[in-house]
Order: C-alpha cells, then structure tokens, then sequence
C-alpha cells in the first residue's frame, strides 16, 4: 500500500479525455496529485492553442454513468476519484445572464 | 456570415454528442431533423416537454428557441413549463424564452447592446440546453 507522499504515486499517472463544448476531444495525461484547475489549465491552453475553444473561464465536470459533476478546482484529481478513461467536459464557468 | 450546410451539420452532430453526454439522465431523448434538435424530458409536474433548437444559420446567428408539440407546432405560452416562457416576443409575435444564447433573446429591442457575437464560440448548444433545463425545473 502507498501513502499519497510516496515518491512511486508521483510517476504515476491518469490518461483521461478531455472535450470542449463545441465537441474537439483530446487525451491527456495527468497526475492524480494534480489540481483540478491546474488540469483545466493544461486541456483549456491546448484547445486555445489549436483553436478548438475561445479563451474565457471554464471549469471541468466529470461525466459518468449519464451524470455530469463539476469538479472543485481546489482539489486533487484522485481526490474526485478520476480514473484512466474517465471523460471530462470543459464547461463555461461565467453564469448565463437572461432577461 | 453564414456556414455552409455541411459545416452546420457536422457541427450540430458535434455539440449534440457533448450535450447528450452532459445531460445525461436529466433528458429522455436528444435528436435531430435537418437542423432541427429536440430535447425531450419529463417536467417536474408530470408529462413530456420538447424543446427544439432550430439552428438552421447555427453558429453565425445562435438557435432559435421554442417549445413544441410532438407535430413541430409550437406550444401556446401557457402550456409552456413553468419559469421558461416568458411572454409574447414583441418583435417576432411567438412565445419565447428570454434566455443568452437564443435567437428570440437577442433580438429584442431592449437586448440590441447585447450581440450573439460576444457569446459566439463560447456559449454552445450543451450550455444552452443544460440552462434550459433548469429554467424548466427538470
């Protein structure tokens, strides 16, 4: 059994995939100690960077089992239980505005 | 200006595979005719509601927004769900829904300020359907 310190949990990692609301998909590979703003960071500057996704402030929301649950940026990947083949959407923070 | 239909298609396909993953167990079906989308769930108080994004001039002008029957008319406002229509659009004289993101939104006088193209990019169909349907209780 290892503690979450233990230097072996820190080369390991977990590949999810990450998708945009307009539909791009790309896998990425992130440690389980691994903040979930910081993985949003990481997945939101690739999509930017090809194209697929405006910059502005998104958050990550797993999807399992037909449920989607936002994630806190505050925590750790593992900590939300994400798992290799788990897919999280990058959803728009900024609350929608109606008349 | 406006994408070419095939773009539109493969666009429309795109965002309803997002939106179908995000919603989830919150909708009974999520399909499509040409390009026209239908989301369909059971209201708080009972009953089937379907909702149709006509997104024929997708993403250059955002969905035109409505609540239909199973027949593609569209609902009186009185049979639409609760805390989702709004009243009758002044300009386009038909229920609406006075939502971001939707075309009877931004064409209201009083929202001219306020273009699509801010949102454009931004604010897709899963957003969309997912804000719908809590302004529907579902």
């Amino acid at each position: 059994m290892t503690s979450p310190t233990d230097p072996t949990t820190e080369h390991e990692h977990i590949r999810v995939t990450v998708r945009t609301p307009s539909g791009a998909s790309h896998e990425f590979s992130f440690r389980p100690a691994e903040l979930v703003v910081a993985a949003t960071a990481t997945a939101v500057e690739h999509f930017v960077k090809a194209k697929e996704l405006a910059p502005d402030d998104y958050g990550l929301a797993l999807v399992r089992s037909g449920t989607a649950v936002a994630l806190l940026d505050t925590n750790e990947l593992r900590s939300d239980a994400i798992v290799d083949g788990d897919v999280l959407h990058l959803v728009i923070e900024k609350p929608q505005v109606d008349g | 200006m406006t994408l070419h239909p095939a773009i539109v298609s493969d666009l429309l396909d795109d965002e309803m595979q997002v939106a179908q993953e995000r919603l989830g167990g919150r909708i009974s079906s999520l399909s499509s005719t040409g390009t026209s989308v239908y989301c369909t769930f059971t209201a708080s108080g009972g009953g089937n509601v379907t909702m149709r994004l006509e997104g024929g001039d997708y993403d250059a002008e955002p969905f035109r927004f409505a609540v239909v029957t199973s027949d593609d008319e569209v609902l009186p406002l009185e049979a639409w769900p609760p805390g989702l229509g709004h009243s009758i659009h002044p300009v386009l004289g038909r229920p609406f829904a006075c939502v971001q993101g939707t075309y009877e939104y931004h064409c209201l006088p009083c929202h001219m300020g306020d273009a699509w193209d801010a949102y454009r990019g931004r604010l897709r169909m899963a957003d969309l359907l997912d804000h719908l349907l809590r302004r529907a209780g579902a």
